[in-house]
């Protein structure tokens, strides 16, 4: 009941609990700000942490969409290709882009290479050139192998490159330690370092690269079965298992 | 923003806690990447984003077990707390402790890069992010740190 005249012991009281009001108010409004501050934050942090664990899983199957009829025919096996096996009569045709100074593909190679004595005459490997302008010695790594294959070693020269990977991509010049292979390999030395020099050497890698990039590769080593684009198996039971599946379609 | 009426703002914050939110935020995304692909063993590929192998799985990149990006995150999710936290009670010793975590931070992360750049001769660009970030975010604190010393008047 509102009285018309209050005494000012009233008004007092009045105003006092409408005060007591407002700062129980914005008490309760500073907790619940609180709450929102932190609560916030929390989520920004573990909100990041699924963000970025998410991007790894997308990313794993290397986001590369092949444009599709220019791919069709890059993947295709070629007459020049290093291939081990027979690709016109292999059921599955393996094809990877790799980098002699990649650490990633030192690791896959022996796999590779595995694989192939577990299905003979199933499977047909092709081996093709990508060089990382940020690992500098690995354009020159390509073309040394182009070199050996010139010589009848290209495999050879792939194996020994990849087993001694951490020797002559550390080094400042590798290209004595290419000669040493070279010689290690048998090869006839005037012709190795002359074929090093052949343009047309330099002009098949680039070749390779160049093919790989309007496909978009983005990482090495990076492997096609025919023309489908694979995950990189985590181990090489992974691998066997892919490519058994693959066999039995 | 004032919760208390003992409260006073300091005018260095208003630059301050957005630029350290910022790049603790930042550098805590750079270590859960790090983190999550050490973790994930994630080494299954070189791309032209890490050529990082020879940097992340060094000899140097775990302390007792634990991999450095994972003391990098705690490092950067609690620069990030410590700010929320000032930001939130206004308490100054908060910032004094940030600063110096920070200036440890940048401690280990000069020794880091040393250690990049003349003893594994390779480069990894996350680690550099990260190098950058909990410099300038001790730059930031001592540079605040030195306003506030030098004019501790506060402005509200």
């Amino acid at each position: 009941m509102e009285n018309p005249n209050p005494t000012k012991y009233e008004l007092h009281q009045e105003k006092k609990l409408a005060q007591l009001t407002e700062e129980r108010r914005a008490k309760a409004w500073r907790k619940t700000r609180r709450l929102i501050v932190w609560l916030t934050a929390g989520a920004i942090l573990v909100g990041i942490i699924f963000a970025v664990n998410y991007s790894f899983s997308s990313r794993g199957g290397g986001g590369v969409l092949p444009l599709s009829s220019k791919a069709e025919e890059i993947l295709k096996p070629k007459a020049d290709d290093w291939v081990i096996g027979d690709p016109k009569t292999a059921k599955l045709v393996l094809i990877e882009y790799s980098d002699f100074e990649c650490p990633a593909c030192a690791v896959y190679y022996p796999l590779t290479k595995r694989l192939l004595t577990e299905f003979p005459g199933q499977l047909a490997f092709i081996y093709r050139h990508y060089p990382w302008s940020f690992h500098l010695h690995a354009k020159e790594a390509s073309i040394v192998a182009e070199a050996a294959g010139r010589q009848g070693k290209f495999w050879e020269m792939v194996t020994l490159l990849f087993t001694e990977q951490e020797r002559w991509a550390k080094a400042t010049k590798a290209g004595p330690i290419f000669s040493e292979y070279a010689t290690k390999l048998g090869l006839d030395q005037d012709q190795f370092q002359a074929d090093l020099n052949n343009p047309a050497l330099a002009a098949r890698v680039q070749r390779d690269l160049n093919e790989a990039n309007a496909i978009n590769v983005t990482y090495t080593p990076v492997f096609f079965l025919g023309t489908k684009l694979i995950d990189n198996p985590r181990s090489y039971d992974d691998f066997k298992s892919l490519i058994q599946k693959n066999l039995s379609r | 923003m004032t919760s208390s009426p003992l409260s006073k703002k300091i005018s260095a914050d208003k630059w301050y806690l957005p630029t350290g939110i910022i790049l603790s935020l930042i550098g805590f995304i750079d270590s859960t990447y790090l983190s999550l692909a050490y973790f994930r063993g994630e080494n299954l590929n070189c791309s032209f984003l890490s050529g990082c192998e020879q940097v992340t799985t060094s000899a140097y990149s775990t302390i007792l077990g634990t991999p450095l990006a994972l003391i990098g995150l705690i490092f950067y999710a609690l620069v990030f707390v410590v700010l929320v936290a000032y930001w939130d009670f206004e308490k100054k010793f908060l910032l004094e402790w940030l600063y110096w975590l920070a200036m440890i931070a940048f401690g280990v992360s000069l020794w880091l890069t040393a250690v990049q750049v003349f003893a594994l001769k390779a480069l990894c660009q996350y680690c550099l992010l990260s190098a950058t970030t909990s410099t300038l975010i001790f730059g930031a604190s001592w540079y605040r740190r030195k306003m506030v010393r030098r004019y501790p008047i506060e402005v509200e």
